[in-house]
């Protein structure tokens, strides 16, 4: 649920990526981070472990546009991938606007990949949420890797319920596709605050 | 069912999950738990065939073989009459159990568990299956937090589907791929012994269909065996019949037909009637339009690669040919630059990039190509020593089945080095006393890709 701040006129979105270890979440971050102008953006907050895993979270503040007289943030965290971690991943799904699931396109990573997904199905469950409610792409990453599998086969383990999400081929390190992600996820939040907040876009300004 | 048929009837019910019994009834391939479950009913009393020596040329419909495939636990016994049985993936009910008899933690959605046919009522119209939930419960005890009193029992019904018996489909696996990937707690040296070895195995298509939904597929020992053509079988003669062999999915599906995987027909995409501009629309379009050429591999394109090319003589070494300035379109969006890039630039961004102290770049056989290392005394040592070492290790740890070696570090008190190969080019990086930034790592290795895709298109050499 976005926080919307009536007083400093501001609204607040989080989105997560989701994902198995290693798959590429905060590459993704980190490209994003590179490419946004400093002004517009806070510091890359990440803490790794010595073997470039994700220890706790990774966080990156954004302030972008303005809706309806709303200053618009958007915040971007990552997941631990590895299997311990799972109460973190919990806490940081707390509140969750929008989740980009960053799946690894190795054909050794197939079982990772269904195995993180239903776990996120499972945190978000423990919140009441269901992803058909949720704002939600999927990421292919690391498609510049020879040894990859078919788009088709990882739409069937990963997109293969009623309501089909958008997915998008990526390569993380280089940036392929980062922001056509990033951009997909945004639009469909806000088209669901949009949505769920008539009342805001009826009367500009807000109340 | 009362409550001490709990303890009467456990050992025999959930102790032989995989295993063949006369008379059982499996159930193989399976959908989504809401959905009907493909099943396929296959009674292991029919005619079984003999195996031919020329299996491996000519798959034969599978079938026990006694020298290395003795009979289970329960035969061996010589019991006058084994109960058909049906094998079921816990998967099939464990959503129609009720919650509150269930332990807190989720059990193995795939693992099979087997049923005394004569305590199932099958509806072949509707493809369900229904039992009483006690009878089940003696079946896989382990996924209750306790044992199903009469008062508790309830009817339990899910779906099933029956395929064509006896015309169960299969699927050519080559062995050596299986092998390739063999788990190391199962191979023995004569197993290891067979790597190389031209043989393929047939394997129920069914089976294998039914797991691709879970991202990794195995089947049990026993079935494994069964494939195999008697001259192999000996090799495999210490698998447990319940040991979990993984199948490669790349093998898979290089022999899958293409309808084995579907998308469900009644998909629902979002589509919203507008488009609102976000922060991230700019960039998006922008990098769109900046890789729009970019193939997705650094693997040059095959045209490329085979055009002819007029070339100077070589010279007595041999060096890889890079024109960078020509094509460095990959590279620049590797730096997210649109600054003209040679290789003396490249190897110059490489050292830029965060946490990175120096670069150099060499062939494998010791020739420096660009860039350069903070002591310039270390360089020739580098050179000579690091691609020598790399290709060792890489050789040496083959048997890892780990994938292609990328990096090798090592961790000075001051600094680490890295080096990375491909191809020709041996890629060498002084860095913090740290480990690479998020990115960095994987931005190396698209650099030396793409330097070394450049270099096998044959192109001239930046000098």
């Amino acid at each position: 649920m976005p926080i919307v701040n009536y007083a400093s006129k501001e609204i607040q979105f989080k989105i997560v990526y989701y994902g198995p270890a290693l798959g590429g979440k905060t590459t993704n971050l980190a490209y994003i981070h590179s490419r946004i102008t400093p002004a517009h953006r806070g510091d890359l907050v990440s803490l790794a472990t010595a073997a470039d895993r994700t220890l706790f979270f990774d966080f990156l503040p954004l302030t972008a546009l303005t809706l309806q007289g709303f200053r618009t943030k958007f915040q971007l965290y990552t997941v631990p991938g590895q299997v311990i971690y799972n109460s973190t991943r919990q806490l940081v799904l707390r509140s969750v606007d929008g989740v980009v699931f960053v799946a690894d396109s190795q054909w050794e990573k197939m079982e990772e990949n269904v195995a993180s997904f239903r776990n996120l199905e499972q945190n978000l469950q423990k919140q009441n949420l269901h992803l058909e409610h949720v704002p939600f792409v999927l990421q292919f990453n690391k498609r510049d890797i020879p040894s990859v599998a078919p788009i088709n086969y990882l739409e069937y383990l990963l997109n293969n319920r009623k309501r089909r999400a958008l997915s998008f081929e990526s390569v993380a390190a280089t940036g392929v596709n980062v922001f056509s992600t990033l951009d997909a996820v945004t639009q469909l939040l806000l088209h669901k605050f949009k949505r769920e907040n008539a009342q805001l876009f009826a009367a500009p300004g807000g109340r | 069912m009362s409550f001490l048929n709990w303890f009467k009837r456990k050992p025999e019910s959930s102790e032989t999950e995989t295993r063949a019994v006369p008379g059982q009834v499996t159930i193989t391939e399976w959908a989504h738990t809401t959905e009907p479950v493909l099943a396929e009913l296959r009674p292991e009393t029919e005619p079984q065939s003999q195996l031919s020596e020329d299996r491996a040329a000519e798959p034969q419909p599978i079938s026990p073989s006694p020298e290395v495939d003795p009979e289970p636990a329960t035969s061996e016994a010589s019991p006058p009459f084994v109960a058909p049985q049906i094998s079921v993936p816990i998967r099939a009910f464990y959503e129609k159990l009720p919650p509150h008899l269930l332990t807190s933690k989720k059990p193995d959605l795939g693992r099979i568990v087997q049923i005394a046919e004569q305590d199932v009522v099958l509806d072949s119209e509707t493809q369900e299956a229904t039992l009483s939930l006690s009878i089940l419960s003696l079946s896989c005890p382990e996924i209750f937090n306790r044992a199903i009193g009469d008062a508790e029992d309830i009817p339990i019904t899910f779906p099933i589907r029956t395929a064509e018996t006896g015309s169960e489909k299969e699927i050519i696996i080559r062995l050596e791929s299986v092998l390739s990937d063999f788990p190391p707690e199962l191979e023995t040296p004569s197993i290891r012994s067979l790597i190389g070895t031209p043989v393929e195995i047939a394997l129920p298509l069914g089976l294998i269909q039914s797991q691709l939904e879970h991202g990794r597929v195995v089947v049990p020992g026993e079935i494994f065996c069964r494939a195999l053509s008697s001259d192999l079988k000996p090799y495999f003669a210490t698998i447990d019949s319940a040991a979990e062999i993984p199948i490669p999915l790349r093998e898979i599906f290089s022999q899958i037909p293409a309808e084995a995987i579907k998308l469900r027909e009644d998909q629902e995409t979002d589509d919203p009637e507008e488009t609102i501009p976000t922060p991230f629309t700019a960039q998006a379009e922008e990098d769109a339009k900046r890789f729009s050429d970019i193939p997705a591999t650094s693997t040059p394109p095959a045209d490329e690669a085979l055009q002819p090319t007029i070339e100077a003589p070589q010279p007595s070494v041999e060096t890889p040919r890079i024109d960078v300035e020509k094509d460095s379109k990959r590279l620049q969006s590797l730096f997210m630059t649109d600054e003209p890039l040679d290789l003396t630039k490249t190897i110059q961004k490489v050292a830029e990039l965060p946490g990175l102290r120096a670069c150099i770049l060499n062939t494998t056989t010791g020739l420096k190509l660009a860039g350069g290392l903070e002591d310039p005394g270390q360089e020739k040592t580098i050179a000579a020593f690091l691609p020598e070492l790399f290709q060792h290790t890489q050789s040496s740890l083959e048997g890892l089945h780990a994938g292609a070696l990328e990096t090798i570090t090592l961790c000075y008190h001051l600094h680490q080095l890295s080096t990375f190969v491909q191809g020709e080019l041996c890629l060498t990086v002084s860095h913090d006393n740290r480990p690479f930034k998020p990115g960095v790592r994987e931005k190396i290795q698209a650099i030396i890709s793409e330097l070394s895709a450049l270099s096998a298109s044959g192109k001239k050499i930046f000098d």
